[in-house]
C-alpha cells in the first residue's frame, strides 16, 4: 500500500493534547505510524506548509440513508432539477440533490469538507436491511446507523413485564441482528400513542396500553444501555419537539440523566438537535428562546451531550423524522407535502419540505436557539455541530455554522439579515464568545471520536489511528478567523487534501477517487442461557407480531459491504 | 431601434437523439460575432457538439449587442431539438418545423414563432413574452415543473397554440394567457392560481384540477368536470381577452378542496346533459 508522508502541517489534535504544533505525520498501511517506519525515498511527500491538519470529520447525527430518506427523494423532484453534476470517468460518479442528494453526493461532499464518519441517527429495526444497501452505497465514508427502539412493541412487551435482564438481552440480540451501533429514541413513546390514540405524549403522560411515562422508558433503557456497556448509551429526540414551550420537557429529559445507574464508562444520554426542543413561550407568536436555560442545565449536569440541530437560513430543507405526530401537525402548517408511515411493530415517521426564511420571526429565534446553546455550553466535550441533515439545513452548509462559532463578526453580518423583532428577545446579540480552531478541532472530531467510544483510532491523529487526515488551507497564525471568517467557510466547505484509509481522495477541493468506507456495528456479548431463553421469547413475538419470520429479520454479516464489528463486554449475568 | 438582423440555422443532418441547444437564443448570440456563434455549446445526446457542427450557420459578421435587434430563422427543424429559446429576453426565433422539448422554457420576453408542432413543457416557468404554435403542442404548456409549488409555472406573456394541445395545459401558472386554437387534453389548469387559458373547442377529464384562481374558459365538449365546483352563473354571452363566444356558457367556482376560488367556464349548450343538473341549482335561486 502506498505511504504518505504529510510534512510541515500546522496539525490541531485535542485527543493527542496537540494545540497546533509544525509536525510531520507518516501513514502506511492505512494507518497513521511512526516517522521512521516510513521509507521517505518510496512515499508519496506531500508539504502542507502553513496549513492546518486535522483527523477526518465525524458527524453524529445526519439521516443519509434508510427508507425515509429513498421517501425524500421521491417526494422532491424539484431538488434535483438544477443540482446536476456529470460523472467523471473513471473516478467520480453524477451527483445531484442538495436537501435530499444522492448517495454519491452524500459521500463527496462529506469528503470534500474533511468528515470521514457519519451516523445516521434513525432506523427502523424491520426496514433496516434497506438503510445498509444504501450505507454501502455511499462512497468516501465510514458509517454507522443508530436503531430505533422507543416504540418497539417487543421491547415495550418486555419492559410492562419488568424483565429487565431479558430486555437486555433483546437489545444486545436487536444491534447484532440489524448490524447497528446505538440505540435512538425518538420522541419515547409517542408512535405508540399516535398509531392508538392519534396524538404525541409529553414525558410525563401515560403510554396507552403499556401503563408508563416516556420518562420511565429513558429511564429503563438508560439502565440497560448501561448493563449493555456500548459506548454510545443513548440517543435522545425529546418529547413535543417543535411546540413552543417544549424546553422545560427537555430540561426534564436532561435530568433523567441523573437517575439514571451508572454502571459502565461514557456519558449515560445524549440529547439530539436541541435547537428543536429549546422553545420558550406558550404559542408560535411569543416564541422565546430557551438556549440559555438549556446550556446551564448542560453545565450543570456531567452525564449528558447535546447536538445542535442548528437552522441555515434562507435554505430549502426536507425534514425528515421518525416523530410521525409532530410531522402531521407540520404539513398542517405548511401545507404543501406529506408523508408519514407507519412501520408494522417498530417506529413512525413522516416527510414535509419546509423553508427558513431568515425575515420569519419564528425562524430567526429558531436559528438564534442552537448558536445560543452552542456559545453558552462551556465545555466543548459535550457539543456537537449538526444541522439534524436534511432537518434544518444540509450537511453542506457546516462551515457557515463554524464561521458563527468562532466569529463574532460572522454572526452580526447574520444578524442584519434577520428579523430585528425576534433577535430583540434573544441573548444571542449579547454573547462575545468566540470559539477557536482548536475548540473546533474537538466539537467536530475528538469528542465525536470519544462519544462514539472510537477514540482508539478515530478523531486523532496519534500513532495507530485510521489514516483519516485532513488539510484545510488555512494558517491560523497568518488568518485572523475571527475577523476574515470567509476564508475559513472557504477552506474548510473544501479541504486542501483528504486522505482515507491511507488513500488520497480529495485535492485542492476535488475528488480524485472513490473509494468505499467501513460500517461500524456493535456486538455486546450474551451469556448463553439468556440467549437461549430470549430466542424463545422472540420466536414466540415474531410469530405474533411481525410479517417476517425471525431468521428473515436478522441481517447477516455478508450483507453488508465492509462491515467492522465492535464487541463489547457486558455487566449481564 | 434598428433593422433586426436575421440569422438562419439550417439543419445539416437530422439528429437520433433528444439534442440540448439552450444556447439558441438571442441573448446568447447579442454582442457576438459569427465565428464565436458557431463554437457555442450543444448537447447531442449527451454528447458535447458545437452549433456549427449541426446547423449551418447563414448571417452577418457579428450580432448586435442588443438582442432585441436580432432574428434567429431556424430551418428544417425537427422534434428533437429542445431548449430553443432558453431565458431569452428579447428578439425573435422563428422556426420552421417541429421543435423539441422546453421551447422558451425560463424566457423573460421576445417572440417564438413555430410553424409545426412542439412537444412537452412549452413555455415551461416562462415569465414574459409571446409563443405561437401553428401546430400541435405537447403536454404540459406555460407549466411548473414537477414537484414544485401551485403558482412556479409561467407568470406572464402569451402563448397561442393553433392546433391541439396536451394534457395539464398551464399547469400551476400564475398570470399570463394561454389560447388554444382547438382542443386541449385532461386537467386542463391544474393546480393554476391566476392567468386565463381558453379552450376554443373540448377539452378532457377534469379542468381546473385543484386550481387556486386564474379562469378557464372551455368553448366544447368536455368530457367530465369534478364536483369540487360550485356553481355561480349562467352567461349568455362570454368575452374573454377580446375574443367572444356567441353561445352560452355555465360558471363555476373551485376547486373546493383546496379552498380555490378560480373560475371554470363551460360552453353550456355542448355540455348540455353534464350541466343540465347545475342549470336548474342557479334557476331555483
Amino acid at each position: 500500500m502506498t505511504q504518505i508522508i504529510i510534512k510541515n502541517g500546522f496539525v490541531i489534535d485535542p485527543l493527542s493534547n496537540i494545540k497546533g504544533e509544525v509536525m510531520d505525520i507518516a501513514i502506511k498501511d492505512g494507518k497513521i505510524v511512526d516517522l521512521k517506519e516510513v521509507d521517505e525515498s518510496r512515499a508519496i511527500v506531500i508539504d502542507v506548509k502553513g496549513r492546518v491538519v486535522m483527523a477526518g470529520g465525524i458527524d453524529v447525527h445526519s439521516h443519509i440513508a434508510g427508507p425515509k430518506v429513498n421517501t425524500g427523494r421521491l417526494m422532491r423532484p424539484e431538488d434535483h432539477y438544477l443540482t446536476n453534476i456529470p460523472h467523471i470517468l473513471p473516478y467520480k460518479r453524477a451527483e445531484t440533490g442538495l436537501t435530499t442528494p444522492n448517495v454519491f453526493r452524500i459521500g463527496y461532499e462529506y469528503a470534500r469538507m474533511g468528515f470521514t464518519l457519519v451516523a445516521e441517527p434513525a432506523t427502523p429495526p424491520i426496514k433496516t436491511r434497506h438503510t445498509h444497501h444504501e450505507l454501502n452505497a455511499i462512497p468516501m465514508i465510514d458509517k454507522m446507523a443508530f436503531v430505533l427502539v422507543d416504540s418497539n412493541w417487543v421491547s415495550l412487551d418486555l419492559i410492562k413485564e419488568g424483565r429487565r435482564d431479558l430486555l437486555a438481552a433483546y437489545y444486545a440480540w436487536l444491534l447484532k441482528a440489524t448490524k447497528t451501533y446505538a440505540l435512538k429514541l425518538v420522541d419515547p413513546g409517542s408512535d405508540v400513542a399516535w398509531i392508538i390514540k392519534g396524538s404525541g405524549l409529553d414525558i410525563d403522560d401515560q403510554m396507552p396500553e403499556y401503563g408508563f411515562t416516556p420518562r420511565e422508558l429513558i429511564k429503563v433503557i438508560g439502565d440497560v444501555t448501561q448493563l449493555l456497556n456500548i459506548p454510545h448509551k443513548i440517543h435522545v429526540h425529546c418529547n413535543r419537539l417543535g411546540y413552543p414551550g417544549n424546553y422545560m420537557t427537555t430540561l426534564k429529559t436532561m435530568a433523567t440523566a441523573r437517575d439514571i445507574t451508572k454502571v459502565g464508562e461514557g456519558l449515560a444520554m445524549h440529547i439530539t438537535h436541541v435547537q428543536f426542543t429549546g422553545y420558550k413561550g406558550d404559542s408560535w407568536a411569543t416564541l422565546e428562546s430557551g438556549g440559555e436555560d438549556i446550556a446551564k442545565e448542560l453545565n450543570a449536569n456531567p452525564y449528558i451531550s447535546l447536538d445542535l440541530g442548528q437552522v441555515i437560513l434562507d435554505r430549502p430543507v426536507t425534514t425528515m423524522t421518525a416523530d410521525a405526530p409532530f410531522e402531521f401537525v407540520l404539513y398542517h402548517l405548511t401545507r404543501w407535502k406529506w408523508f408519514n408511515s407507519d412501520t408494522e411493530v417498530d417506529a413512525a415517521a413522516g416527510i414535509v419540505p419546509y423553508r427558513y426564511r431568515s425575515k420569519s420571526y419564528v425562524n430567526t429565534v429558531q436559528w438564534a436557539i442552537g448558536l445560543e446553546v452552542a456559545l453558552l455550553a462551556r465545555d466543548p466535550w459535550r457539543i456537537f455541530i449538526t444541522t439534524d441533515h436534511p432537518n434544518a439545513g444540509p450537511f453542506i452548509d457546516y462551515p457557515k455554522v463554524f464561521a458563527w462559532l468562532i466569529s463574532r463578526k460572522a454572526r452580526e453580518d447574520t444578524m442584519k439579515k434577520v428579523n430585528q423583532r425576534a433577535l430583540k428577545r434573544c441573548s444571542l446579540p449579547s454573547i462575545d464568545r468566540e470559539y477557536t480552531l482548536y475548540d473546533l478541532a474537538i466539537m467536530t472530531r475528538a469528542a465525536p471520536a470519544k462519544l462514539l467510544g472510537l477514540e482508539r483510532f478515530k478523531g486523532h491523529l496519534g500513532v495507530g489511528a485510521d489514516a483519516d487526515i485532513v488539510v484545510y488551507d488555512i494558517d491560523p497564525r497568518v488568518v485572523d478567523i475571527s475577523k476574515d471568517y470567509e476564508r475559513v467557510v472557504k477552506a474548510f466547505r473544501r479541504a486542501w487534501l483528504v486522505v482515507k484509509d491511507g488513500e488520497i481522495i480529495v485535492r485542492d477541493g476535488e475528488i480524485v477517487k472513490t473509494v468505499y468506507g467501513r460500517t461500524f456495528y456493535i456486538d455486546p456479548e450474551m451469556p448463553a442461557e439468556l440467549e437461549k431463553e430470549l430466542s424463545k421469547v422472540l420466536e414466540a413475538k415474531f410469530r405474533e407480531l411481525y410479517t417476517v419470520a425471525l431468521e428473515s429479520f436478522v441481517i447477516k454479516e455478508n450483507e453488508i459491504a465492509k462491515p467492522m464489528r465492535i464487541s463489547t463486554k457486558t455487566y449481564l449475568r | 431601434m434598428g433593422v433586426p438582423v436575421t440569422f438562419t440555422l439550417k439543419l445539416k443532418a437530422v439528429p437520433k437523439v433528444l439534442v440540448d441547444a439552450r444556447w439558441v437564443s438571442p441573448d446568447r448570440f447579442a454582442d457576438r460575432a459569427i465565428d464565436e456563434i458557431k463554437k457555442f455549446r450543444v448537447l447531442e445526446g449527451g454528447w458535447e457538439t458545437t452549433v456549427g457542427e449541426l446547423f449551418e450557420v447563414i448571417g452577418p459578421e457579428k450580432a448586435p449587442a442588443d438582442p432585441k435587434e436580432i432574428d434567429i430563422v431556424i430551418e428544417g427543424s425537427t422534434s428533437k431539438i429542445c431548449y430553443i429559446g432558453y431565458k431569452m429576453s428579447g428578439g425573435r426565433i422563428v422556426i420552421r418545423g417541429d421543435a423539441g422539448h422546453f421551447i422558451g422554457y425560463k424566457m423573460r420576453g421576445g417572440v417564438i414563432m413555430i410553424h409545426g408542432s412542439v412537444r412537452n413543457y412549452l413555455g415551461c416557468k416562462m415569465k414574459d413574452g409571446i409563443i405561437e404554435v401553428f401546430g400541435n403542442a405537447g403536454h404540459r404548456v406555460g407549466s411548473k415543473l414537477q414537484g414544485e409549488k401551485p403558482g412556479k409555472g409561467m407568470k406572464k406573456g402569451s402563448i397561442v397554440i393553433h392546433g391541439n394541445a396536451g394534457s395539464e395545459v398551464g399547469l400551476g401558472m400564475t398570470g399570463g394567457t394561454i389560447v388554444v386554437e382547438k382542443s386541449a387534453g385532461n386537467l386542463v389548469g391544474s393546480s393554476m392560481t391566476g392567468g386565463t387559458i381558453v379552450v376554443k373547442e373540448g377539452a378532457g377529464l377534469y379542468p381546473g384540477l385543484e386550481m387556486l384562481g386564474g379562469r378557464i374558459v372551455i368553448g366544447g365538449v368536455v368530457k367530465g368536470i369534478l364536483p369540487s365546483f360550485y356553481v355561480d352563473s349562467y352567461i349568455p354571452l362570454l368575452k374573454v381577452r377580446g375574443m367572444e363566444f356567441k353561445k352560452p356558457f355555465l360558471s363555476f367556482i373551485g376547486d373546493a378542496v383546496v379552498g380555490g376560488r378560480g373560475f371554470l367556464q363551460i360552453s353550456y349548450e355542448d355540455n348540455k346533459s353534464l350541466l343540465e343538473f347545475y342549470k336548474s341549482l342557479v334557476e331555483e335561486v
